[in-house]
């Protein structure tokens, strides 16, 4: 696959305020050739605003953005080079599905036969080579957005900007379009920023991730730099951490796995850290027992010692416990880090 | 270049039209009335509001316009629910009579309530011929469609999941018409009241043919200040009289229309009819028999000669042009209506799809949003002015260097134009705002320039409600009486201006080639848009 050569993205100072709201907050960002950066956030938080402005489509009020330091301000959306694929994918439904990933090419006046060979290129790369002569609103969800994905490639662009493209997704679809996702986004080795609020599609998708809140980041870097040391409770929790662990019982679960964390700093666990085990060092009472799925059930613990409560999981092979039994824990330092 | 300077720079050449054909006329008007002899004095003008008769006339035309709006909704209202509500044989059919007049020329409904309130007249031993009835009685005939088409949309599209919430809550059917019915239609009976009082109270034609000398609304006033007593201070004061109470009803009307609920998802289906619905069945075949009877007059009176059936009538408008007191031929107006509608057709729709695709680009900075909102409203303008007032404007304004354009085949037609607008504008623009501005946005990041968007985005959802706007604009054009009145030359006048030639020569048979004339017209114009909205519903035209 002929490829330009893939971008360098630089946001600098960025801010976007609309009227009084201030929905990015001086950003400073950046993403290296062929990366994929996850920046992740709950609603709200002005990352999809971000996206936007990295495409062109929504003016900063102060700072900029870069593509491989050239400035951008003053070129328009339709000359930058980087394509953004919206959460719904927005196909034209007045054009089928071979026009819409054409479209690009038919824009620039690509010949006929050349685009035609490279819609079915890409209809093939999505898994969708026999769907061409539909109507995309025929066509279903997942489908859609691997049609916008190929829409998106077609363009040929520096960078890929991808909007929630998963959110509007069933969840068993969502995983399994995320796995397609993230091998044909790295194929391509495009520069690629997705926007999410699902930390597991953060996950799947992307190597380096940025968290984001309240229009500021808050936290950036490689995935797993940032998934083993979040910055502060609010990042750990939005990582997918369960609870945080301080004083006593921070000190406990360090003494516990015999690995020294920051003295003193608090701890995110998820709820897999607390496994029951009947050769478990720690003996707990469950309180509350926890359905969380067909598969999964999470136990409210009340700990011996300076453990005090915590939230944990049935280990493999054990009995599920009914509330008020006494069970034995053990801590798996895997799924703990350090705050900060 | 700078988003905002390529909008504004394709905002030069409407505003140009605007100003050349709009302002500067109105304005000119408006100058002769504030600065006669070349004095500044409004106190000429202000003089003209301590006449009885200016008095008279703007009380005449806020009552019937008043009375008009409460007998169109009255009657109107529930021959909607009724129409579009029930399931009965036929109910297509007469949906689909209900909105005849609207596209009516105003001189042809004159010339059809005068045929059936004359002397002679199916409903002569009324005495309403020249009554201030009979204008009243014209106009909710007129109007009565807007709101049938207005309410009917809004009851079939509403949601009916409210209704049966109240139901299950343990509403009766009191309860549930009182609690969730009327909220629900309030916001379309009152944008349909605006719409109607507003069209009431510009009124022209019909007020012209029906009212005579007796009864004057603001309009026919100003038409009559203007061309017979050459009064131009007592025509600029009621033009701004006339100015602001359409600025004052737009402005409620759009603030009513705002607050429409949006549209339900779920499809009401029809229900049988009840006896519950007597008294609606009553309203609505009052209605029809309103709408009916005037075209059935109309008709009648234009194909009977001397107790047959004969086409006399029409031998003798084709013959017309001998006699010297009309001096015209019927295929000879019909013609120059047919030549002019079509010019005055493509000038609207070509400035009109200029406009909505202008104004519906989506502002992305404040000094964007203000320039594009400042043409938006600037081109509701045309709806404001009285036709008349148009019309006069254009004869003193545009007859001399460096708008000099008495000669011009252009005159009619641009003045038909700026009438027929603000109806294409208000056709496209709601098309273009409902596409997902995401979709442009998607396209824009796919490569696409501003005008690749417009082609590929825009232009292939707007086909379709273009050619139901021409149709439309082709209709209004071929009606249009107001300004055409003073501009047309009286050698070559349009089909409208034949038929007021003709009504106003004494004697029946002159009345029933009037009659005949406005068969012929009314014939043509639905004609048109019956094609054009068939081509808009089946999607003959395709892009």
């Amino acid at each position: 696959m002929v490829n330009r050569v893939s971008a360098e993205v630089e946001v600098a100072n960025l801010s976007v305020n609309f009227g009084t709201k201030r929905a990015v907050r001086d950003v400073n960002l950046t993403v290296e050739p062929g990366q994929v950066t996850a920046v992740l956030g709950p609603s709200g938080c002005g990352k999809s605003t971000l996206l936007r402005t990295i495409a062109g489509l929504t003016e900063p009020s102060e700072g900029m953005v870069l593509v491989n330091g050239a400035d951008q301000r003053g070129v328009p959306a339709h000359r930058r080079g980087s394509v953004l694929l919206f959460q719904d994918g927005q196909l034209f439904d007045h054009r089928s599905v071979a026009e819409n990933v054409g479209y690009a090419l038919k824009i620039r006046r690509v010949p006929r036969e050349q685009a035609g060979q490279r819609v079915a290129e890409l209809l093939e790369l999505v898994g969708l080579g026999e769907m061409a002569d539909r109507s995309p609103a025929t066509l279903s969800g997942g489908e859609r957005q691997r049609i916008a994905l190929a829409r998106a490639l077609a363009a040929d662009p520096q960078v890929l900007l991808l909007d929630e493209p998963l959110s509007a997704l069933d969840r068993e679809l969502r995983s399994r379009l995320a796995d397609d996702l993230a091998r044909i986004v790295r194929d391509a080795g495009v520069t690629t920023i997705v926007v999410t609020h699902d930390h597991d599609e953060a996950f799947v998708l992307a190597d380096h991730v940025a968290l984001m809140r309240e229009g500021q980041i808050v936290q950036a870097g490689p995935l797993a730099e940032v998934w083993g040391s979040p910055k502060d409770e609010w990042a750990a929790g939005f990582l997918g951490y369960d609870q945080v662990l301080d004083g006593a019982a921070a000190q406990a679960v360090t003494d516990g796995v015999g690995r020294s964390f920051t003295a003193g700093g608090r701890l995110a666990a998820r709820a897999s850290a607390f496994v029951t085990d009947s050769q478990g060092d720690y003996s707990a009472t469950v309180t509350l027992v926890r359905r969380v799925s067909a598969t999964h059930v999470t136990l409210d613990l009340d700990c011996e010692a300076s453990l005090g409560h915590v939230v944990g999981v049935v280990g493999r092979g054990e009995q599920v416990p009914h509330a008020g039994d006494r069970v034995q824990v053990s801590i798996d330092q895997a799924h703990i880090a350090p705050i900060g | 270049m700078k988003r905002i300077a390529v909008l504004a720079a394709w905002s030069i050449a409407p505003v140009v039209v605007l100003i050349a054909f709009f302002i500067v006329p109105v304005g000119a008007m408006l100058v002769q009335g504030f600065w006669p002899a070349g004095r500044f004095d409004p106190a000429g003008v202000a003089e003209v509001f301590t006449r009885p008769r200016t008095l008279r006339v703007i009380g005449f035309t806020v009552w019937s316009a008043g009375l008009t709006t409460v007998i169109t909704v009255a009657l109107g209202v529930p021959s909607a629910r009724l129409l579009y509500g029930t399931l009965w044989p036929g109910r297509r059919t007469v949906a689909a009579l209900f909105l005849v007049p609207f596209v009516l020329p105003t001189v042809v409904v004159g010339v059809a309530f005068r045929l059936l309130l004359s002397e002679s007249g199916l409903f002569g031993f009324l005495g309403l011929d020249g009554s201030a009835t009979a204008i009243v009685l014209a106009m909710v005939f007129f109007n009565i469609s807007v709101v049938v088409r207005i309410v009917g949309i809004a009851w079939e599209n509403r949601d009916p999941r409210l209704a049966e919430a109240a139901a299950t809550l343990g509403a009766n059917r009191l309860q549930v018409f009182r609690t969730v019915t009327v909220p629900t239609l309030a916001p379309a009976v009152a944008a349909a009241a605006s719409v109607v009082f507003l069209f009431a109270a510009t009124a022209f034609g019909v007020v012209l043919t029906l009212g005579g000398l007796r009864y004057s609304t603001v309009e026919t006033e100003i038409y009559l200040l203007t061309v017979t007593h050459l009064d131009l201070q007592g025509a600029a004061a009621l033009s701004i009289v006339q100015l602001l109470i359409v600025v004052i009803l737009m402005v409620a009307s759009a603030r009513v229309g705002r607050s429409r609920a949006p549209k339900s998802r779920v499809r009401v289906s029809p229900r049988p009819v009840h006896w519950r619905d007597a008294p609606a069945a009553a309203c609505l075949v009052a209605a029809f028999a309103l709408i009916a009877a005037p075209l059935l007059a109309l008709t009648t009176r234009a194909v009977r000669f001397e107790g047959t059936w004969s086409l006399e009538y029409f031998r003798r408008l084709a013959a017309a042009d001998e006699d010297p007191s009309i001096g015209v031929s019927l295929g000879e107006a019909l013609s120059t209506s047919v030549r002019v509608a079509i010019d005055a057709t493509l000038l609207a729709v070509v400035l009109g799809l200029w406009i909505a695709l202008l104004v519906t680009r989506r502002p992305r900075t404040s000094g964007e949003r203000r320039l594009l909102g400042g043409i938006d409203a600037m081109f509701i303008l045309p709806l404001g002015v009285s036709a008349v007032t148009l019309g006069f404007g254009f004869l003193i304004a545009l007859n001399r260097p460096p708008l000099d354009f008495r000669d011009s085949g252009l005159l009619v037609p641009i003045a038909q134009a700026l009438v027929a607008l603000p109806l294409v504008v208000r056709t496209l623009t709601p098309v273009l705002r409902g596409i997902d501005e995401r979709l442009r946005e998607a396209a824009t990041s796919l490569g696409a320039s501003p005008r690749q968007v417009i082609a590929t985005i825009d232009l292939p959802r707007v086909g379709r409600p273009l050619v139901a706007a021409a149709g439309f604009a082709f209709a209004v054009s071929m009606g249009e009486f107001g300004a055409t009145s003073f501009i047309a030359r009286a050698d070559s006048p349009t089909l409208p201006l034949l038929i007021y030639r003709l009504i106003g020569r004494p004697g029946e048979g002159h009345l029933a080639m009037a009659a005949a004339a406005a068969l012929v017209l009314a014939l043509v114009i639905m004609v048109v848009v019956v094609v054009t909205d068939r081509a808009h519903e089946r999607g003959v035209v395709q892009w």
